[in-house]
């Protein structure tokens, strides 16, 4: 059986350290709403690649930097 | 809450009324014995009428509020797979609604039933798909 996994994430600390960036900056600069940015800080979403990859260069870090998977 | 969310609340509570709406003025009707002069028909397409009208109405009026705000109508990578799941969920009522009118259909039942099953299959469908992207929204889609 598949052990349940979850993503973890570090937006909402790389927000702060990014000028208190908010998450409706955010959202305007990966192309999501600002509940999906809320929704993802919270772990409730799991983005697409493509999104995961695109809120990392915001915060010109790398992908694993963002987000963990256990 | 953003648009889309309200949205579905919005389909979600429309969906109910209408089928609260529509079974009380057949049961006061049953129970009057008028059903047979006013018949079933007026009062499930004043109610199927009633419904749509109302979803435009909110879908605009929530747009415009939207807008004003300067929210983001656009739906994103979420909304859409929330979508999807709303779709997936409610289809299966609307298979088993047009099987059930088949069937009553085949076996020469009354228009009554044949006319209500298909009804009941299209609003059971929608409060389910309501439900279903409600939910979605607040926890989170099931995979």
């Amino acid at each position: 059986m598949v052990k349940p996994t979850t993503i973890t994430n570090r937006i909402r600390a790389l927000r702060f350290e990014h000028g208190e960036m908010t998450q409706a900056e955010l959202g305007k600069q990966i192309g999501m709403t600002r509940q999906t940015v809320i929704a993802i800080e919270q772990s409730r979403y799991s983005p697409s690649l493509e999104t995961a990859f695109r809120i990392a260069q915001v915060f010109g870090v790398p992908l694993d930097h963002v987000f963990q998977y256990n | 809450m953003g648009v889309r969310e309200k949205n579905a609340w919005a389909m979600l509570l429309i969906a109910i009324a209408g089928v609260t709406g529509y079974l009380t003025l057949l049961a006061v009707n049953l129970d009057r014995g008028s059903l047979s002069e006013v018949g079933y028909q007026p009062l499930m397409l004043w109610t199927i009428g009633l419904g749509i009208t109302a979803g435009i109405i909110v879908h605009i009026t929530l747009s415009i509020r939207a807008g004003l705000a300067g929210e983001s109508q656009d739906a994103d990578e979420r909304d859409l797979q929330i979508e999807r799941f709303g779709t997936n969920v409610g289809q299966a009522f609307l298979v088993i609604g047009g099987l059930a009118g088949l069937l009553m259909a085949l076996a020469e039942w009354d228009w009554f039933w044949i006319a209500n099953a298909l009804y009941f299959g299209f609003v059971l469908s929608a409060i389910l798909e309501g439900v279903a992207e409600v939910v979605a929204y607040r926890r989170g889609v099931p995979w």
